[in-house]
């Protein structure tokens, strides 16, 4: 048995309001890959790499510092650590005797 | 004019490969052609070449590209041979990742970046690693973050750290995840302790998690979905080193590989019947003049390096990562001996076609077709402990190449007596030199057939017969 047809009213003010937005929204979003950092590029930027690089390299930044300041530091002391004592007796073998001694 | 579009070459607007009269060329399209320019003139190409990170090209006139699209059409150097990652052994892969980043690296400094940082960009050479798509470096935008960085981690990272940290076999993933493998997979393989190193803590797991927790854009706003975060150079630049000093850090060592002391201990020949095999070697392999030789189960490569001396182009393939592994590391380190490419492979599951429509990867087979195979010390492994039937062998390798070096090793040999031990039944009736070389007459024709001195084998030099 078929129920009697209903007829929904169409609301023409909103559609009219839905036609009006979609307009900006579209402009909106060419504009924001016109800025796209990357107009070759062809790789799927996947999100979570991209917002994961910059914490990492702050952290790999200071790790990188830490690093390069420990190696200078080693060198440092390695370097007085093999300097002769002003009161040591005998010669470095490596030393040149200039007869200051 | 035959010209055909590598079918493996159409992810990249930029450009794509087709060969044409049997040449290889590279298109690069309008597209490209400011950043093009912009590398020319940074002194990237030159100086990349000269380093011997980059394969050397020459531009040809535009009228031989493929399609309309083409700007110019460079010709890259000649490669010998097309491998692809799950082929390569751990020290590979590594010094492929090294070379990308130390590229990815420098390019920053010319201004330059790598807009795609896949493992298949690289091949090699028995010089060893060398970057093959010069269409993968774009201009450099001063604070954009690095949209490879990810395609890196799955390519290079993850396996490395799967074979450093867990089990080297777990690098054939590679061949499942063509697109390298997920890092969420390779965080959940990896133990705990790998959480405890900054360098996998970060690139590896956090990045996982990272992407694990982003993965569904769809319910984020439009601006946060296509927002690009800002990351200046330097802070890149930190990035890159402390990724390599991540990739520098991963080490693997072969443990007791059960090939690697195949020649060392328990084999058939004493010192002197191995000199008498090399001898009879040199007479059956004659001159290569550059022919193309494949060494199938070629252990550390000692009787490949025999064949590169007598001049040919040799791949070694073998089954054990272990033996691919020494065998690069034995030529990276004395450099005066001849050279050769090794390459991991698992003959009775060769490497299959891949990809988009089976064509984007090329199986084993398919990249054959060499002047000569050879295949010492192998026969009895695929007959004896695979169960191939002969006349399956001997078609295998008619399908591989034209001229045939084979050994075969008989039932009276310690090796097949080890394999024999723990059958209360011998299966093999027809695995005798008269069974063999009936076998083989039906597709080759016996050339050459001696005995090795010394030893109960017998060395075989056989030509395809033409259809």
């Amino acid at each position: 048995m078929v129920g009697p047809s209903i007829t929904i009213p169409v609301n023409k003010a909103r559609r009219t309001g839905w036609r009006r937005l979609m307009l900006p929204k579209l402009i909106f979003t060419v504009w924001l890959f016109c800025w796209s950092a990357h107009a070759c590029a062809y790789l799927d930027p996947v999100s979570g790499s991209f917002l994961v690089q910059s914490l990492i390299a702050i952290v790999a930044g200071a790790l990188v510092a830490i690093k390069t300041y420990w190696t200078k530091l080693k060198a440092f002391f390695s370097a007085r650590g093999s300097e002769p004592s002003l009161e040591s007796k005998g010669a470095d073998a490596n030393e040149p005797n200039d007869g200051t001694k | 004019m035959t010209l055909e579009v590598d079918p493996g070459s159409f992810r990249d607007p930029s450009g794509f490969v087709f060969t044409k009269q049997g040449q290889i060329f590279r298109q690069v399209n309008h597209s490209y052609r400011d950043h093009y320019l912009f590398l020319e003139e940074a002194g990237l190409f030159h100086e990349f070449q000269e380093r011997g990170w980059l394969i050397k090209h020459h531009e040809v006139a535009a009228e031989h590209g493929a399609s309309e699209d083409a700007w110019i059409v460079i010709q890259p150097e000649r490669l010998p041979f097309i491998s692809y990652p799950d082929e390569w052994c751990f020290s590979q892969l590594k010094d492929a990742a090294l070379l990308t980043l130390d590229m990815q690296r420098r390019a920053l400094e010319l201004g330059a970046s790598l807009k795609d940082a896949s493992a298949f960009n690289v091949q090699f050479r028995t010089q060893g690693p060398i970057f093959i798509d010069s269409l993968s470096f774009e201009r450099y935008k001063e604070g954009a973050p690095w949209i490879a960085y990810g395609q890196f981690c799955r390519h290079f990272l993850a396996p490395l750290a799967l074979a450093a940290d867990c089990d080297v076999r777990l690098m054939r993933l590679q061949g499942q995840y063509i697109d390298g493998i997920p890092l969420d997979i390779a965080s959940n393989l990896l133990p705990w302790r790998t959480k405890l190193r900054p360098g996998l803590a970060m690139h590896l797991h956090l990045h996982a998690n990272s992407i694990k927790k982003n993965a569904d854009s769809r319910t984020k706003a439009l601006g946060a979905r296509t927002a690009t975060p800002h990351l200046p150079k330097k802070r890149l630049l930190n990035l890159i080193d402390h990724l390599r000093d991540t990739v520098s850090g991963l080490n693997w060592t072969p443990g007791d590989s059960e090939w690697f002391d195949y020649y060392m201990s328990n084999n058939n020949y004493g010192d002197e019947g191995l000199e008498e095999k090399e001898r009879l070697l040199r007479r059956f392999l004659g001159k290569g003049k550059a022919q193309v030789l494949w060494d199938i189960g070629g252990n550390t490569g000692r009787f490949s390096r025999i064949a590169a001396s007598c001049g040919y182009e040799v791949l070694c393939w073998d089954i054990d990562p272990g033996c691919v592994e020494a065998a690069y590391r034995i030529q990276t380190k004395e450099s005066t001996l001849p050279k050769v490419v090794p390459l991991l492979v698992d003959l009775t599951q060769p490497t299959a076609a891949r990809g988009w429509q089976l064509t984007e990867r090329r199986s084993f087979i398919e990249r054959a077709d060499v002047d000569c195979i050879m295949a010492l010390g192998l026969i009895h492994h695929l007959v004896i402990t695979n169960n191939v039937p002969l006349p399956k062998f001997f078609a295998f390798l008619a399908a591989l190449g034209q001229t045939v070096i084979v050994e075969f090793i008989p039932k009276s040999d310690s090796q097949v007596q080890k394999l024999l031990a723990n059958r209360d039944t011998d299966p093999f009736g027809d695995y005798t030199l008269e069974g063999f070389t009936a076998a083989a007459e039906e597709l080759f024709d016996i050339v050459q057939q001696s005995l090795i001195p010394k030893s109960e084998r017998s060395l075989f030099r056989l030509r395809r017969k033409s259809i």
